[in-house]
């Protein structure tokens, strides 16, 4: 083998290597999401409907992207795709004009390429960025040209490459960002989701404030691990949005039905996800596993085995759905979809979503008084919304039913708030307030040994007393007192 | 040269598996079959009724008219030129199932398939839609041959940025003269009048966009409801979706002065009236009526629709004064939706559930017919399943009736076919024919919607539809009284 030979191969080894670093930190989430565009069904219906419409190319591509639910795996596929493109064309160059420096040209299409990866609609920005990628490179190669092919062409090729690399690779890696800060962020917390890698999204929330869509994942999150009503305000909160914010998009449905199943609202959720399940490029195989557990629930085997037959047929869902399938044939109990069922056996006239999220959470409590999580994020949307009179009221009617055998801490602190807001308040101030003489006597009837009998416990208590006489708030910002007195409601 | 093909030839009649029926076996139940096949009545002109037999069994095969055909994974499917011959010329069809578990055969009880000779029509269109939507990421109208398995796009919403097509209506059957609703980007009623076509803005500053429509059969008028729908889910209804109507009115469009008209009978701010249609001499308006109720979507269950006509004269496009009931709800505390009349004017079939219009999510939604003119209403028991009938067409003969049902999942709309003798007496229906009906019919995870019977295919190719939304001006709609 020629010696300049090992060199571009040593080189573009190298190359490739460093790609797959960059996707991985800068891309892999992305490109998950775009794995839950699709799912590839081992199936040959589905294969010739592919070749079809696109060819082996088709195949291939979503051949390919159906491993990218591991991020190292995806980051790995890109960068080999990416650079064995680049080397090929390399090769298809140098036969033509065989002139070093246009080596790093050949760079050029797969790195624009990786940069278009990052863009979930791409417009007119691709052709901005091959024209600017493509000038970098021409001008980094122009710059570095030999007078002398035989004495410097090896220190030329190291030059041209490495520069005009650089500079895309730079490019690459920064642009999306300013580009498009918070897909990345949302897309890591949707992969953290669907993969339940519940505490490790919990570990690492960002410390600045957060958006309603990236509140949504992380409060999900804290229901899912039972952190809810003790954990809410770790997190800075801004509003009851942060609990749920109805899909205005394709991209936000699967975080909707996602929250709505977990709050036990099975029917919105599915009402969500039978708009997502119908991906970019395919099946969203999450919202299939949600609609398929969904259809179990409501006894609708026939219906459930069809999305599950769909997912057996992929590589990776296959055991998910052939457990679930095993359920159905055997009809052995799924503690999720009895749960689940249970919501679906109250008033067969309510209509959920038609009032209120939390009606219908209020109505889930009531059919399926067990349903903990249910409860805690009804208490959750209360507390956010400042209504500690509706906490009290909630309490006053679930305590001791099976979601409400302990109070959660912040329930507490509305609660304790409450006793003593309303145990300060003179009549006629209340009635300046609006507040009538009945409602004011039912609010005292709220008194410290109702609260007692009610959950409130003595940490909480002194805690409330450290507050009150505290100066500074930096020991309570995770606390209800501190979001109702000093947060702002968006 | 001679003896090597000879020579090959018999290698081949040698290695040709000839079927025949197995010597010894013991006689068992009807097998299972999916569809179900069993004592249906058939057009001649049907394609194959492939069929799986979904017994639990190693091997079957199946002996119709002196042939044995061996399944293959269960598929039992026909010849198309050997089928077509054999049921041209006969008027039952007998099928043998043979099934065999382990070195047993099994003879299942045989059954007969009735052909008649009353041709159905050819096509059928209909939208492909997933169940349950809100949105419309990826929906089309297509058609297809009943005599082939051809099936074909007639617009695809991948051409008009994923924007919603609906309510697609044929004059008569007749693929030439049609119409549908774009709705998003592009928005406007596309209509095909005898090879041309135009946009037409339908939403008036009285009216807003029109939605179910009806042909007059002299080509002139339109009968369109204008609808603010809305649909919910339930928490834990087995209907799961209960869509409604906020308001509806029946409005008519003049199609040459482009003009739009109606009186208070058929839109009064009293009550909801709803899909409307001609009858076959275009002398009367059918349309649903239901008393107007506030409160909704709590007070869904109050919302009942009567079955009522009016006089129309199509010379004047004027409508009668009187409307007659001819299926009240009030009365009978039941509620209709989508009335056809037969093209003979004989019956009109209609849906009967417990309450609202929307029958497609109603459980308990039945077909039912009125015999003309002696106004007799009685359910059309042959049809109907435990689950909900909806959309239904009549062929043009009048002797075929396509309807959607959800019996075999409870979510997924299939159609089914049926035959309607002059009495109005339904046959068994059999479920639209499809290559490997098991495995289509599976993997599909669409809603056959609103089929509509078609004398011939829609020849307009659907990029030019396309095309003609997307760059068409829609033509604006006035008001009768405007345009005179």
């Amino acid at each position: 083998m020629r010696k300049e030979n090992v060199v571009f191969i040593s080189i573009s080894v190298l190359l490739t290597s460093a790609l797959a670093v960059v996707v991985y930190f800068s891309q892999a989430w992305s490109l998950a999401a775009m794995e839950q565009q699709q799912l590839f069904m081992y199936d040959w219906g589905y294969l010739t409907d592919l070749l079809k419409r696109g060819g082996i190319g088709l195949i291939t591509a979503r051949f390919a992207v159906q491993f990218f639910v591991n991020p190292v795996a995806s980051s790995c596929i890109t960068a080999l795709l990416l650079g064995g493109s680049a080397w090929m064309l390399w090769r298809t160059v140098s036969r033509f004009v065989s002139i070093p420096e246009f080596y790093p040209l050949c760079w050029t299409p797969s790195l624009v390429v990786a940069c278009l990866l990052r863009v979930p609609e791409a417009s007119f920005l691709p052709v901005t960025r091959l024209f600017l990628a493509s000038l970098l490179l021409v001008l980094a190669s122009s710059a570095f040209k030999p007078k002398s092919r035989s004495e410097t062409s090896t220190f030329h090729i190291f030059a041209a490459s490495t520069i005009g690399c650089a500079v895309l690779i730079a490019f690459l890696t920064i642009y999306p960002k300013v580009a498009n800060p918070a897909y990345d962020e949302l897309c890591r917390l949707e992969y953290l989701t669907i993969n339940e890698r519940y505490e490790e999204l919990i570990d690492n929330v960002p410390k600045r404030a957060l958006s309603p869509g990236e509140l949504n994942y992380v409060n999900h999150a804290l229901a899912e691990t039972g952190r809810l009503g003790d954990e809410l305000f770790s997190v800075r909160q801004n509003s009851p949005f942060g609990l749920f914010t109805y899909a205005d998009g394709y991209e936000n449905m699967p975080l909707s039905a996602h929250v709505l199943y977990s709050m036990g609202d099975m029917a919105a959720a599915e009402e969500v996800a039978f708009n997502a399940f119908q991906a970019k490029y395919g099946y969203n195989p999450s919202m299939l596993k949600l609609l398929s557990k969904v259809e179990m629930m409501r006894g609708c085997h026939e219906t459930a085995s069809k999305y599950l037959d769909l997912l057996s047929k992929s590589l990776y869902y296959r055991k998910w759905a052939k457990q679930y399938l095993h359920h159905l044939q055997d009809g052995s109990p799924v503690e999720e979809i009895e749960r689940g069922s249970r919501n679906m056996h109250g008033d067969d006239g309510y209509l959920v979503m038609s009032v209120s999220l939390f009606s219908d959470l209020v109505n889930i409590v009531r059919t399926n008084p067990s349903d903990v999580k249910a409860a805690e994020y009804a208490l959750s949307f209360l507390l956010l919304a400042k209504d500690f009179t509706g906490v009290r009221d909630f309490i006053a009617e679930f305590w001791g039913k099976p979601c409400l055998l302990r109070l959660p801490k912040h329930a507490q602190e509305a609660l304790v708030f409450f006793y003593d807001y309303f145990h300060t308040m003179d009549e006629s101030y209340a009635a300046s307030l609006g507040i009538d003489h009945q409602t004011y006597s039912d609010y005292l009837s709220t008194d410290f040994l109702w609260c007692c009998n009610h959950g409130l416990e003595k940490e909480t208590i002194d805690r409330f007393e450290q507050f009150k006489s505290s100066s500074s708030m930096n020991g309570f910002r995770n606390t209800f007192w501190y979001y109702l007195l000093y947060e702002k409601i968006d | 040269m001679k003896r090597s093909i000879s020579a090959i030839l018999a290698v081949l009649s040698l290695c040709a598996c000839s079927t025949s029926l197995p010597e010894t076996f013991s006689d068992a139940c009807a097998a299972e079959l999916f569809p179900d096949y069993s004592y249906v009545t058939i057009p001649d002109n049907i394609a194959p009724l492939n069929f799986n037999v979904t017994e639990d069994c190693e091997a079957c095969m199946v002996e119709i008219g002196g042939k044995i055909i061996k399944a293959r994974h269960g598929l039992v499917s026909f010849n198309r030129g050997w089928w077509k011959k054999t049921i041209a010329k006969t008027d039952s069809l007998s099928l043998t199932v043979y099934s065999r578990k382990g070195r047993e055969w099994v003879r299942h009880e045989p059954f007969t398939i009735r052909i008649s000779h009353d041709p159905i029509d050819s096509y059928l269109s209909f939208r492909l839609i997933p169940p349950g939507y809100q949105g419309w990421n990826e929906l089309g109208l297509y058609q297809r041959c009943l005599e082939t398995f051809r099936e074909t796009p007639i617009l695809e919403n991948r051409l008009t940025d994923g924007n919603c097509l609906n309510c697609h209506t044929l004059n008569n059957r007749d693929p030439e003269t049609f119409l549908f609703h774009s709705r998003a980007s592009f928005g406007g009623t596309y209509m095909l009048m005898n090879g041309e076509s135009k946009v037409v803005n339908t939403k008036t500053d009285s009216t807003a966009a029109t939605r179910y429509a009806y042909w007059h059969p002299n080509g002139r008028f339109i009968a369109y409801s204008v609808n603010d729908t809305q649909q919910n889910f339930f928490a834990s209804n087995p209907d799961r979706i209960e869509v409604y109507d906020n308001s509806s009115d029946v409005v008519i469009y003049d199609v040459e002065k482009g003009a739009m008209f109606w009186s208070e009978q058929i839109r009064s701010k009293d009550s909801f009236e709803t899909y409307p249609v001609f009858t076959p001499d275009g002398k009367n308006l059918i349309f649903c009526s239901a008393k107007a109720v506030a409160g909704l979507p709590e007070s869904f269950r109050e919302v009942k629709y009567s079955l009522c006509m009016i006089a129309f004269d199509p010379l004047t496009g004027s409508l009668g004064e009187k409307v007659d009931t001819l299926f009240s709800a009030p009365r009978t505390g039941l509620s209709v939706a989508f009335p056809k009349v037969s093209p003979d004017g004989k019956h009109v079939v209609f849906v009967v559930q417990d309450h609202g219009s929307f029958a497609i999510w109603h459980k308990d939604s039945d077909l039912w017919s009125i015999e003309l003119p002696s106004g007799e209403a009685k359910p059309m028991i042959e049809l109907n399943s435990s689950d909900g009938e909806s959309w239904h067409t009549w062929s043009d003969n009048s002797c075929w009736l396509a309807f959607g049902s959800r019996r075999d999942d409870g979510l997924f709309t299939k159609v089914y076919i049926s035959h309607v003798d002059e009495n109005g007496n339904a046959s068994k229906p059999f479920l639209m024919p499809q290559k490997d009906p098991l495995r289509f019919y599976h993997d599909c995870m669409n809603s056959y919607n609103l089929p509509e019977f078609m004398t011939g295919p829609v020849a307009v190719r659907q990029k030019a539809i396309a095309r003609t939304l997307k760059h068409a001006s829609p033509e604006a709609t006035t008001l009768r009284s405007e345009s005179q």
